[in-house]
């Protein structure tokens, strides 16, 4: 009988490095004699000195445990797959801590404390010591960080490391609840740790101010048992896909625009990874980030708590996680609609034959490092524009932004055409007279620029850099930032 | 035959809907009834599409009955 054994990427480097190892045998046992017989290495790994399995060592013959079959003796078919799941990364982070240690014990202020955990069976004195015993690493403080740490810091998480390197600004305050007003101006991070230590005293707060980078995830996640991804960007959000993949951790995952979130629960051992449903990032721009697009502050408080929510089951050992199930919330319709997701076999950090083998450059993966369009963009400043403003009679300027923005601040003398609409109404833009074209941000002018050109407009067009913020910042401040 | 088209994330904004009756031929597959739709609203050409029929992560080979939901999706990235 031909059976193919699968190896976990922990396991891979004591297999030569291959994902799939086939032999022939007729009972798991065997097959695990018969892999362990020419992989060395990896015997000491799958089995204790008394030559039985390590209980932290889970196997499955197609989708059952072999401790549900008949355990080494359990029959194996032609064709079958055999896997092996180490629980260190598979999940199971109770067995992994009660083979290295005990459980720590709960005192009895942290046994008023969590009573209401305490009664649960689902979760139990056992289940409060595995939160307990648990290592959560936070990527971001932002909307969906602040609701999901204040949850795992009072749900008892033992170690909550928490990664920011950004500062709390006004505008943050609409949906990022756990900083307050006092805090605007200081180092996410501090105020952060502040509120969590708060909350919970006996949660061990590990702060690491710091941008997340190719450099440092890796030594980061590795002393962690879960990752949850609350980051606010592309490249940021492949870099932890890849690096949760590399060092065997779920990687719980959110992400919201406008009115919508998206949750999951993405671990490449146990099935579909972030680049299995998303192999390629989108094209740079194109999709507006909060700042640019608006989102709804409650939005990230939901999306946020559900990923709390999938992190203490992931650590509780918890049956249906969001696994290989992509939720799709609209907080607008109040409606939740569920993807089914599979593991994709080409994928190429979790799949059967991985091209990605370390971390890469996401920067440039997302294709951020390309400085093309501001090479064909004509750009000016607020200062400057003032100034031309002063000696052209002839400019005109475009808002490219939306009425409602429009309504609360404007740079006098403009003409609004949204964005959206800016292709369909060019005639009403004099190509004959020097344009200078704005939104928020400068993001949409450049989109609007680059559309009218493609689009054959001739005349000039010039794109105010920062947009009317940076307005309200050089030249007039009684312009309100929003 | 008639199916359900949602559009989730930036293809709500470049579609200007979110939910849309759509009419198709018969035994149509996955991948041309979704290139039909891109061949309505061009400006979703632009983007990374992600499909799914039946709530299920579509790789297009899928053929669409009648009164199937289909969804047209992409990454975001906001937190």
């Amino acid at each position: 009988m031909a059976v193919t054994i699968v190896i976990p990427t922990p396991l891979r480097q004591f297999a030569g490095g291959q994902s799939e190892i086939e032999v022939e045998a007729a009972t798991t046992g065997e097959a695990l004699e018969k892999l362990t017989a020419q992989f060395a290495d990896l015997k000491k790994h799958l089995y204790s000195d008394g030559g039985s399995l390590r209980n932290f060592i889970n196997v499955y013959v197609g989708d059952e445990d072999i401790r549900d079959l008949d355990n080494l003796e359990t029959g194996v078919k032609n064709g079958d797959e055999i896997l092996i799941v180490p629980s260190i990364a598979g999940g199971n982070i109770a067995a992994e801590a009660k083979a290295e240690k005990e459980l720590p014990a709960l005192s009895n202020e942290e046994i008023a404390r969590y009573s209401r955990h305490l009664i649960l069976p689902e979760v139990g004195l056992e289940g409060q010591k595995k939160l307990k015993a648990a290592r959560v690493l936070m990527i971001g403080t932002g909307g969906l960080g602040s609701p999901l740490g204040l949850y795992l810091a009072a749900a008892g998480i033992g170690t909550l490391g928490v990664v920011d390197f950004d500062v709390v600004d006004e505008s943050n305050l609409q949906r990022q609840i756990i900083h307050g007003t006092k805090d605007v101006g200081r180092p996410k991070i501090a105020s952060a740790k502040d509120r969590l230590q708060d909350i919970n005293p006996n949660t061990d707060i590990e702060a690491f101010e710091t941008r997340l980078t190719s450099e440092n995830a890796l030594e980061l996640f590795k002393d962690f048992d879960v990752i949850v991804d609350g980051t606010d960007n592309f490249p940021t959000r492949y870099l932890v896909n890849d690096a949760s993949v590399l060092t065997g951790k779920p990687n719980v995952y959110g992400s919201i625009f406008r009115f919508e979130g998206q949750a999951s629960v993405f671990w490449a051992e146990k099935g579909a990874c972030y680049r299995c449903l998303y192999p390629e990032p989108p094209p740079p721009g194109l999709v507006p980030s909060c700042a640019e697009g608006g989102v709804l502050g409650v939005l990230p408080g939901i999306v946020g708590t559900i990923q709390a929510n999938e992190v203490i089951k992931v650590i509780l050992g918890a049956e249906g996680i969001l696994l290989n199930r992509l939720l799709l919330f609209d907080a607008w319709k109040m409606r939740f609609r569920e993807l089914k997701l599979k593991k994709n076999a080409d994928c190429p950090i979790c799949g059967t034959n991985p091209t990605i083998k370390e971390l890469i450059d996401y920067e440039e993966f997302c294709g951020l490092n390309l400085p093309v369009e501001e090479k064909t963009l004509e750009e000016i400043s607020a200062k400057e524009l003032n100034e031309l403003i002063k000696s052209n009679p002839e400019l005109q300027i475009i808002d490219v932004r939306e009425p409602h923005e429009f309504e609360i601040a404007r740079i006098p003398n403009t003409k609004l055409i949204p964005l959206g609409e800016v292709v369909n109404r060019s005639k009403e833009i004099d190509p004959s007279r020097l344009s200078v074209v704005h939104c928020k941000g400068g993001v949409r002018s450049a989109k609007a620029i680059n559309a009218l050109q493609e689009n054959g407009f001739t005349g000039r067009l010039i794109n105010l850099k920062g947009g009317i913020t940076a307005w309200s910042d050089e030249v007039d401040p009684t312009v309100a930032k929003y | 035959m008639n199916v359900q088209v949602l559009f989730f994330g930036a293809t709500a904004d470049e579609t200007g809907e979110r939910e849309i009756e759509f009419s198709f031929d018969e035994n149509i597959s996955a991948e041309r009834a979704f290139a039909e739709i891109v061949e309505k609203y061009p400006r979703l050409k632009a983007h990374k599409l992600l499909f799914a029929v039946n709530q299920e992560y579509a790789d297009g080979g899928e053929i669409i009955k009648n009164g199937d939901e289909l969804a047209i999706f992409t990454a975001v990235s906001g937190g």
